[in-house]
């Protein structure tokens, strides 16, 4: 069913951002830093998407899922939708992550017994405790 | 160029090139950390790494699964004769690259356009952002007193 390709990464797209917009991942977070990033990396891998095409690396292969709309030669319409699916997950997941990442090391850094003798100095005590 | 190598070879470049982001990323968010918190520039810069790293392998899982898919249903098609031969399932083991390229280039991205200047008051105006003064943003530390907003644009 032509068109098909597009509809499942419209719905994936949906999803990553409602996780955005309700944990205020990247473009709910800071918007015009998130709009950068994501143009930065539409470029970046359409660019790569076109060299990958002119040396015949991978193609347009059969099936009846796409609408056919290209961009450029055995660049269809999907493969952007593809691309702001790709940034937009890594960047869910970036957001997501990080948050959680620094403040388990607060915690650790915190804590009687750390692992970390390179912390050892003012900062250390700075606030935390 | 062709080869067997041709598409490991297309993503060198384009990793090179994500990896002298992050690196730049790394230089450019220790400084600005030691002069905005002394000493707190090596914590930061490795909480982010680590993030990059768990959010990597996320995003190669994620990757995995939707790959086998595209591939499987006839979306995307490659020229055997000018992959390694080594598959993760259905695709090419260099489709990968893309993965971590995003995992390189976009979180460090992200990092270079934080706001450089932190505003010495702790609850600034938000600005014109989307963001209602009424919900603090989610911080990504702990409350300090002299902690700058993760972002205000």
């Amino acid at each position: 069913m032509p068109g098909l390709y597009l509809v499942g990464l419209l719905i994936a797209i949906a999803g990553i951002a409602v996780l955005d917009a309700r944990y205020r991942l990247f473009f709910w977070r800071a918007p015009v830093r998130a709009a950068v990033v994501m143009v930065i990396g539409l470029v970046f891998f359409l660019v790569w998407d076109v060299v990958g095409v002119h040396l015949g690396i991978f193609f347009i292969g059969t099936n009846g899922l796409l609408t056919g709309v290209l961009l450029a030669p055995d660049v269809p319409l999907e493969e952007l939708f593809f691309l702001v699916l790709l940034c937009w997950t890594t960047m869910d997941l970036f957001g997501a992550v990080r948050p959680v990442v620094e403040r388990l090391r607060a915690r650790r850094v915190d804590g009687p017994e750390h692992h970390e003798p390179e912390f050892h100095g003012p900062e250390r005590h700075e606030g935390r405790a | 160029m062709t080869g067997s190598g041709t598409y490991a070879l297309l993503a060198v470049p384009f990793l090179g090139a994500a990896v002298l982001v992050a690196v730049l990323a790394g230089v450019v968010s220790a400084r600005r950390r030691r002069a905005d918190h002394p000493g707190a520039a090596a914590r930061g810069r490795r909480s982010a790494v680590l993030a990059g790293v768990v959010a990597g392998v996320a995003l190669l899982v994620m990757t995995g699964v939707f790959n086998n898919v595209i591939v499987g249903l006839g979306i995307v098609a490659y020229d055997p004769a000018l992959v390694l031969g080594a598959r993760v399932g259905l695709f090419p083991v260099e489709d990968l690259a893309y993965s971590i390229g995003a995992v390189l280039l976009l979180p460090s991205c992200w990092v270079l356009l934080e706001r450089p200047c932190p505003r010495p008051d702790p609850r600034p105006d938000p600005g014109p952002g989307p963001r209602p003064p009424s919900r603090p943003v989610r911080s990504d530390r702990r409350t300090e007193p002299s902690r700058r907003p993760e972002e205000t644009p």
